[in-house]
C-alpha cells in the first residue's frame, strides 16, 4: 500500500531521526530491578488501585477465576486482592440451589396444580399492581390539575414548585444521619427528617419544598393519604428535634421507624412505578471492566512508563503518523486499521521499535509474520528473574508457538511469551498476552521489572497505543455507530417527529411577537370597566375618567389641575380646543365630570361631561403628536 | 401553671367559644392566642359576621371586666378615656373614667372615629396607661382591646393610621361560613339560640387569665426559628410590591405569639408551623403596598404569603 506524502513524510523523518538517535540495538534480556518493585508497592498501596487496598472491594467472577487460585501469591504481593477473593461477586455462580429447601419439597408436593395456582396468584397480583398504578396516576393527574388552577399570589411572586434543596436519596441522607447520631443528635434528627421527606418526595406523596413546614407536609399527606404514617412520624421528628435537649435513646427509635417507613415507602413506591430505585452507588463494589485502577486496567504500566519516558502519550487519535523522536510504540489490544498498522510497520523500518502485546488483528499482513496463539502448559519463565503467572489454570496465559526469533526474552513451556523480531532497521517485541501487563500481574514478584525492561532503553518518547485509541470513520455514519450514540439520537428524531406532529403545520413557524406593554394594567382596565358596566355606575366611570382627563389636560395645558377655573380658563383661550362653550360651561361641566360619583343618577348630563371631555383629550393630544411629529 | 394545665384551659377556652361561634374555629384560636399572648386584635369583617359576638363571648369565658365603645364620626377622645368633671358641691374636679378603664375593651367600627379620637387610643394600647389633664393613670391589667371594623365602606371613614395598626398584635379577617356552617347555625336559630342573651359560664377568672399570660414567656424558642422568624420580618422591607415593610415590632409580635401557639400545644419549644401559622394575622396590617400593587388587586395576605412561599424553614436542608 502507497502511503500518502505527508505521512510518508512524518514518518520517514521520524525514521530517521530515531535511527540517527538510537541506532539499530535490539532490547536488552530483562533483569531484576528492585527499586521498580519498591516503586510498584508504593503505588499499589497510594490508593489509586482500590483492589490492592480498600477492605470492601470486590472482583468479577472472571477476574477471581483468573486470580484467586493463586491466593499465596496474592498474600504476599497484595493482600488485599487476597480477601477480595474470598468475598462475593456480584455474578459469582453459586453452587447452591437457587431455592431453599423447603421450597422444592413444596413445589413437589403440590405438583401441577401448584404451579397453576402460582400463576394465578401471579396474575391477581400483576393486576392489583396495575390498578394500583392505574389509580395512582389518576390521582397524580387530578392533584397536578388542581395545582395548575389559578392562584390569586400568582401575580405576586412565582409559586414555589421546583425542588430547590435535598436532591440526594433517602438511604444516603440516612446514613448520613446515622453516622451523626453520636456526635450531634439534633443533626442526625434534621439529616431523618430531609431523608423522610426525600422518600415521601421520591414516591410522589408529597412535594418538597425549602419554604413548607411540617403542617403544611401533614396537611398534604392527609388528603393524599389519611392512613398514610409518615404525617405523625414528621410531627415526631419536629417534636424531637426543636428541643433544646434531644434523649438519645429517643433519637435513635425516632431513626429506626424513619427507617421503617422509607423502607415500607420505597417499596410500595417501586411496585406501583413511582420512583427509581438509587442510592447503591455507594456500596463497595466492582470496578468498570475498563478502569485503569482496577484489577484488569493498565494505569499502573502506564505510571510506570510515564516515570520513566521523558515523554510519553497515551494516543487517542487514529495512528496516522508517528511523532518524531518516538523511540517505543507500544500497542496494546487496539483495535488497527490496516492503514495503521503499515504505518507503524514503516516507523519500525526505518529503526524504531514496537511493542506489541496481545491479539493485533492486522499485525501479519503489515509486518509479514505469523502470530499463532496457544494456551500456555506451563508457568511463566525468563532468565534471572521470577516471574508470577497472572493466569491460572481455569484462565490461563496465552504464548506464541515458537518460529524464528532474533530473541527470546520470556517463555512459558515449550511456547514462547515474549520474543523480538527484527524488522528493516528496527524492532518489534511481541508479548503473547497484554493481561501480563495489567495491574494485578504487575504487583506480583519481578513481573514489572520484566515489563519495564521490554520498552527499549534508554528510552526516548514513548506512544502508548491502545483500546481507547479511536479508530477513525470512513463516514458521519460510521462515525455515529462508533460513538455509540445511534439509538439516542434515533429516540431524539422520534420525540422531534412526535412533537413536529403534535404543533401541527404550523410547527417551526415564527411565533407574533407583537409585544404588549403593560398587559396588566390593560387587564385591569378592562374589568374596571366591566365592573362599571355591570353595576351600571356611569357616575363611577365619568368620575375616574374625568381624574384623568383632567390631569392630562392640566399637563398639556401647562395649568394646574387642582384649580379648576383656572384650568377652564386656559381650555377656553387655547385655539386647540373647539367647544362651543363658555368659561364658567366649562368649568361647571369639569366639576360635574369629576364629582360624577355624587351626581348618581342624571346619565344625560354625565354623558354630555363625558362627550366633552373626550374630545377635549382628543384636540389636546392630537394637537401635541402632530408637534411631535413636527419635531 | 404547668403547660399541661395551660393546654387543658386553652383547649376548653376554645370548645366554649366554638359552641356558640360556630365554624369561626381560626378566628377563634388567633383571638385567643393574641390574648393570651397579651396582645390588642383588630378583627375585619363584613357586618354580620359575629364579629361583636365573638368579643363578647371572649369576655364571658375569660370573665374578664368588659366594656363596648361604638364609634362614631362625632366620638371625641374623652368619650373614650373620661375626663375631669367640675362637682359644684365639692367645689374640685372629679375624674369620671371612660370606658377605656376596663379589662376587655371592645371598640367597634373603629375606624369611623377621626383620628383624633383613634389616636386616644394609642397610648392605652401600647402603655396601658392614659394621660388625663397631665395625670397619668394605670389601667386594669389585664388590658386588652378588641377593634373591630368593616372593610367595604370608604364614605365617612378614617382609616387607621399606619402607627396605630402597629400596636394591634394580630389582625383577623372573619369571613363568610361555610354552607354546611349556616345550616347548622340556623337550625341553632331555629332550636331558640339568642346571641343577645348568651348563657356562659366563665372559664377561668381574672387571676388565672394574668397568670395564663406568663406561661408563653416560659416557652423556648431557638435559633434557627429566632433566623426563621428575622427573616420572614427581613423579606417584608424587600418585596417588591411593598412600600413599607413590618417593623421590629412585629418580629417581636410574631415571636410572642408563636411562643403562645406552642403553649397552647403543650410545647416547651418552638417549632416553625407556629410562626408560619401566624404570620399572616401579624403581618398583614403591618404593610404598606405600593399604589400599582393596589390596583392589581394584589392584598397583604398575598405579598405575605409569597414570602412565607420563598423562605426556607429551618432544619430541613441540614
Amino acid at each position: 500500500m502507497r502511503l500518502r506524502p505527508p505521512l510518508a513524510r512524518a514518518t520517514l523523518l521520524a525514521c530517521v531521526v530515531t535511527g540517527l538517535a538510537l541506532g539499530s540495538e535490539p532490547p536488552q534480556t530483562p533483569t531484576a530491578q528492585p527499586t521498580v518493585r519498591r516503586e510498584v508497592e508504593a503505588r499499589l498501596t497510594s490508593g489509586r488501585y482500590p483492589f490492592c487496598s480498600e477492605d470492601s472491594y470486590r472482583l468479577w467472577q472472571a477476574d477471581k477465576d483468573r486470580l484467586c487460585e493463586r491466593r499465596a501469591e496474592l498474600d504476599a504481593d497484595c493482600p488485599g486482592l487476597a480477601a477480595a477473593c474470598q468475598r462475593p461477586s456480584w455474578d459469582e455462580a453459586s453452587s447452591e440451589p437457587t431455592s431453599p429447601d423447603w421450597l422444592w419439597e413444596l413445589a413437589q408436593l403440590l405438583g401441577e396444580s401448584g404451579g397453576t395456582a402460582f400463576r394465578v396468584l401471579y396474575w391477581a397480583a400483576l393486576g392489583l399492581g396495575v390498578l394500583y398504578l392505574g389509580r395512582a396516576l389518576v390521582r397524580s393527574m387530578r392533584r397536578s390539575k388542581s395545582d395548575a388552577s389559578p392562584q390569586p399570589v400568582a401575580t405576586v411572586a412565582a409559586s414555589p414548585t421546583e425542588e430547590e434543596w435535598s436532591t440526594q436519596p433517602a438511604p444516603v441522607l440516612l446514613d448520613r444521619a446515622q453516622a451523626e447520631l453520636d456526635r450531634d443528635p439534633i443533626r442526625a434528627l434534621h439529616l431523618a427528617y430531609a431523608a423522610l421527606l426525600a422518600a415521601l418526595g421520591q414516591a410522589g406523596h408529597v412535594r418538597v419544598h425549602r419554604a413548607l413546614t411540617t403542617g403544611d407536609y401533614r396537611r398534604a399527606l392527609a388528603r393524599a393519604q389519611p392512613e398514610s404514617r409518615a404525617g405523625s412520624l414528621l410531627w415526631d421528628l419536629d417534636w424531637a428535634r426543636f428541643q433544646r435537649s434531644v434523649d438519645g435513646e429517643g433519637a435513635r427509635r425516632l431513626l429506626l421507624r424513619v427507617r421503617e417507613l422509607i423502607s415500607v415507602i420505597t417499596v410500595l413506591a417501586f411496585l406501583s412505578g413511582n420512583t427509581v430505585l438509587s442510592g447503591c452507588a455507594h456500596s463497595g463494589g466492582n470496578e468498570p471492566v475498563g478502569s485503569p485502577g482496577g484489577p484488569r486496567g493498565l494505569g499502573l504500566f502506564e505510571e510506570l512508563a510515564r516515570a520513566r519516558a521523558p515523554s510519553f502519550t497515551r494516543r487517542l487519535k487514529r495512528v496516522t503518523d508517528v511523532p518524531v523522536a518516538t523511540t517505543t510504540a507500544i500497542v496494546v489490544e487496539a483495535h488497527l486499521r490496516p492503514l495503521e498498522w503499515q504505518i507503524l510497520a514503516g516507523y519500525v523500518a526505518t529503526g524504531g521499535h514496537l511493542l506489541v502485546a496481545g491479539t493485533a488483528a492486522g499485525f501479519e499482513e503489515a509486518f509479514g509474520q505469523k502470530l499463532e496463539l496457544e494456551p500456555c502448559p506451563a508457568p511463566l519463565t525468563a532468565p534471572a528473574l521470577e516471574l508470577v503467572s497472572p493466569g491460572s489454570a481455569r484462565a490461563p496465559l496465552v504464548g506464541l508457538v515458537p518460529t524464528g526469533a532474533d530473541a527470546v526474552l520470556g517463555s512459558c513451556g515449550a511456547l514462547h511469551f515474549a520474543r523480538v523480531h527484527r524488522h528493516g532497521n528496527g524492532w518489534v517485541t511481541l508479548v503473547a498476552d497484554a493481561s501480563f501487563l495489567d495491574n494485578t500481574s504487575l504487583a506480583f514478584s519481578d513481573n514489572a521489572s520484566f515489563a519495564l525492561d521490554l520498552i527499549k532503553s534508554p528510552v526516548g518518547h514513548v506512544e502508548f497505543i491502545g483500546p481507547w485509541t479511536g479508530p477513525g470513520a470512513l463516514h458521519p455514519l460510521e462515525s455515529v455507530t462508533n460513538a455509540g450514540v445511534g439509538p439516542w439520537l434515533l429516540h431524539l428524531l422520534a420525540a422531534l417527529t412526535l412533537l413536529a406532529w403534535s404543533r401541527g403545520r404550523r410547527f417551526g413557524s415564527p411565533r407574533k411577537t407583537a409585544a404588549q406593554p403593560r398587559r396588566t394594567l390593560a387587564e385591569h382596565v378592562e374589568a374596571l370597566a366591566g365592573h362599571y358596566r355591570r353595576s351600571g355606575d356611569l357616575g363611577g366611570a365619568v368620575a375616574r375618567y374625568a381624574t384623568w382627563a383632567i390631569a392630562v389636560l392640566g399637563r398639556r395645558s401647562g395649568s394646574s389641575n387642582r384649580d379648576l377655573r383656572a384650568l377652564a380658563e386656559s381650555l377656553h383661550g387655547s385655539r386647540k380646543v373647539s367647544i362651543g362653550m363658555s368659561k364658567d360651561e366649562v368649568h361647571q361641566l369639569l366639576l360635574r365630570a369629576r364629582a360624577g360619583a355624587e351626581l348618581g343618577g342624571d346619565k344625560a348630563k354625565l354623558l354630555r361631561a363625558f362627550q366633552v371631555l373626550r374630545t377635549m383629550v382628543d384636540e389636546v393630544a392630537g394637537h401635541t403628536a402632530q408637534r411631535s411629529n413636527r419635531r | 401553671m404547668e403547660l399541661r394545665d395551660y393546654q387543658d384551659i386553652h383547649q376548653r377556652l376554645l370548645g366554649r367559644i366554638s359552641s356558640v361561634l360556630l365554624g369561626q374555629e381560626e378566628v377563634s384560636l388567633h383571638a385567643l392566642a393574641a390574648l393570651l399572648a397579651g396582645g390588642h386584635i383588630l378583627i375585619e369583617g363584613v357586618p354580620g359576621l359575629g364579629k361583636t359576638l365573638l368579643v363578647r363571648v371572649l369576655s364571658r369565658v375569660l370573665g374578664a371586666e368588659f366594656r363596648r365603645i361604638q364609634f362614631t364620626p362625632d366620638l371625641m377622645p374623652s368619650d373614650v378615656t373620661g375626663g375631669n368633671v367640675w362637682n359644684a358641691q365639692t367645689g374640685s374636679f372629679d375624674f369620671h373614667p371612660g370606658p377605656v378603664f376596663s379589662e376587655l375593651l371592645l371598640a367597634d367600627e373603629v375606624n369611623r372615629a377621626p383620628a383624633k379620637t383613634q389616636s386616644a387610643l394609642l397610648e392605652a394600647m401600647q402603655e396601658r396607661a392614659v394621660t388625663i389633664d397631665g395625670k397619668t393613670r394605670p389601667l386594669p391589667r389585664p388590658f386588652l382591646v378588641l377593634a373591630t371594623q368593616n372593610p367595604i365602606e370608604s364614605q365617612g371613614t378614617y382609616p387607621l393610621p399606619e402607627a396605630q395598626l402597629d400596636r394591634f398584635l394580630l389582625k383577623v379577617n372573619v369571613s363568610y361560613p361555610s354552607l354546611d356552617v349556616e345550616k347548622s347555625l340556623l337550625a341553632a336559630c331555629a332550636a331558640g339560640f339568642d346571641s343577645e342573651h348568651l348563657n356562659l359560664e366563665p372559664v377561668i377568672d381574672r387571676a388565672t387569665l394574668l397568670e395564663m399570660q406568663h406561661v408563653p414567656e416560659t416557652v423556648e424558642v431557638g435559633p434557627s426559628i429566632i433566623d426563621y422568624i428575622a427573616r420572614i420580618v427581613a423579606a417584608t422591607r424587600t418585596h417588591r410590591a411593598i412600600e413599607v415593610g413590618a417593623s421590629p415590632r412585629a418580629s417581636i409580635g410574631l415571636l410572642r405569639v408563636a411562643r403562645a401557639a406552642a403553649a397552647a400545644d403543650g410545647r416547651s419549644f418552638v417549632v416553625p408551623d407556629d410562626v408560619k401559622s401566624f404570620a399572616r394575622a401579624v403581618l398583614r396590617h403591618r404593610i404598606v403596598l405600593f399604589p400599582d400593587s393596589g390596583i392589581e388587586g394584589i392584598t397583604p395576605d398575598d405579598v405575605v404569603t409569597s414570602i412565607l412561599a420563598e423562605t426556607s424553614v429551618p432544619g430541613v436542608g441540614a
